[in-house]
């Protein structure tokens, strides 16, 4: 008889903690893509002004494919501010597969970030480090975006490379 | 007396294409992807290149970022064509908690539905979406 009561309680102690386990699984199982900076090609460089190509990887881990309506972004080159916004570009990453993206950015380094222009100029001789963050549109109804953040080490290159 | 003081009364076809809706809705609510994917005709395309696998696979992440799920529908117009075929244009507007930043979206997105009736039962074939004011496709 003690023993048949005491079966019961490990059972529905058992019980407990399974239904305690589903309760506390995540309802949010959309894991971040992984987004490295893939290149920075020097398209033009002058005191007025600097265009850059900025070439991106896109890694999805979901075993479902993302449609991608749009990606901001925040790029810090050696620790410095380089370039951020958003851009609108349509693409879908397959399930646990690649795409790529990239995005041309026009900047005044003279009067943003004067430190990085001797870094821009010497780019493609040493790896910089950089810090990349952003968020990418999901093209779907009531879908908020997804965040991502990665760093890395680049090396520049110019558009004569 | 009364359908004199409401207006005309709804025909068979477009009380079918109301309960549809509102099956619809209550799918969507409990986070029931085979009930909706159930609605859609195995021949689904639409403007943006998406066939019916598509539109299940959006479900399953839409579903996977909303914690809770309230739809709010307003049926803007029904029109139907030889009592088989009909377009809907309805507005949807969503309040439901997800991992935004805010943790809560209220917003809402004008959608433009195409039906067949396959049998006795209404499926969606084709469909256009936009935000609210925006362009749809």
């Amino acid at each position: 008889m003690v023993l048949h009561k005491r079966l019961k309680i490990v059972g529905l102690m058992v019980a407990l903690t399974v239904l305690s386990a589903c309760a506390s699984l995540p309802e949010n199982l959309v894991s971040a893509p992984e987004v490295r900076l893939q290149n920075v090609q020097v398209m033009g460089l002058g005191f007025n002004g600097q265009t850059f190509l900025l070439s991106f990887d896109i890694h999805n881990p979901n075993p479902f494919s993302l449609p991608v309506n749009h990606v901001s972004y925040g790029l810090r080159l050696d620790g410095h501010r380089f370039a951020s916004g958003r851009t609108a570009s349509e693409f879908s990453v397959p399930a646990g597969g690649d795409s790529e993206f990239a995005i041309s950015v026009e900047l005044n380094l003279l009067g943003t970030a004067p430190q990085l222009l001797s870094v821009v100029k010497d780019g493609s001789r040493a790896e910089i480090p950089y810090e990349l963050e952003g968020q990418l549109g999901i093209d779907i109804p009531f879908t908020p975006p997804i965040s991502y953040q990665t760093n890395g080490t680049i090396r520049l290159n110019s558009s004569n490379d | 007396m009364m359908l004199a003081a409401c207006g005309e009364a709804p025909s068979e076809p477009e009380e079918e294409l109301r309960a549809w809706v509102a099956a619809g809705v209550t799918a969507a609510e409990n986070k029931e992807r085979r009930s909706l994917v159930s609605m859609i005709s195995d021949a689904y395309v639409d403007a943006r290149g998406n066939e019916r696998g598509d539109i299940e696979n959006m479900l399953r992440i839409y579903f996977l970022r909303q914690h809770k799920i309230g739809l709010l529908t307003k049926i803007e117009e029904i029109t139907v064509y030889g009592e088989t075929a009909a377009k809907l244009n309805m507005t949807v507007g969503m309040a439901g908690t997800n991992d935004g930043v805010l943790g809560f979206s209220a917003d809402a997105y004008h959608f433009e539905l195409e039906l067949e009736k396959d049998g006795s039962d209404w499926e969606l074939i084709a469909a256009r979406w936009g935000e609210l004011g925006g362009e749809l496709h």
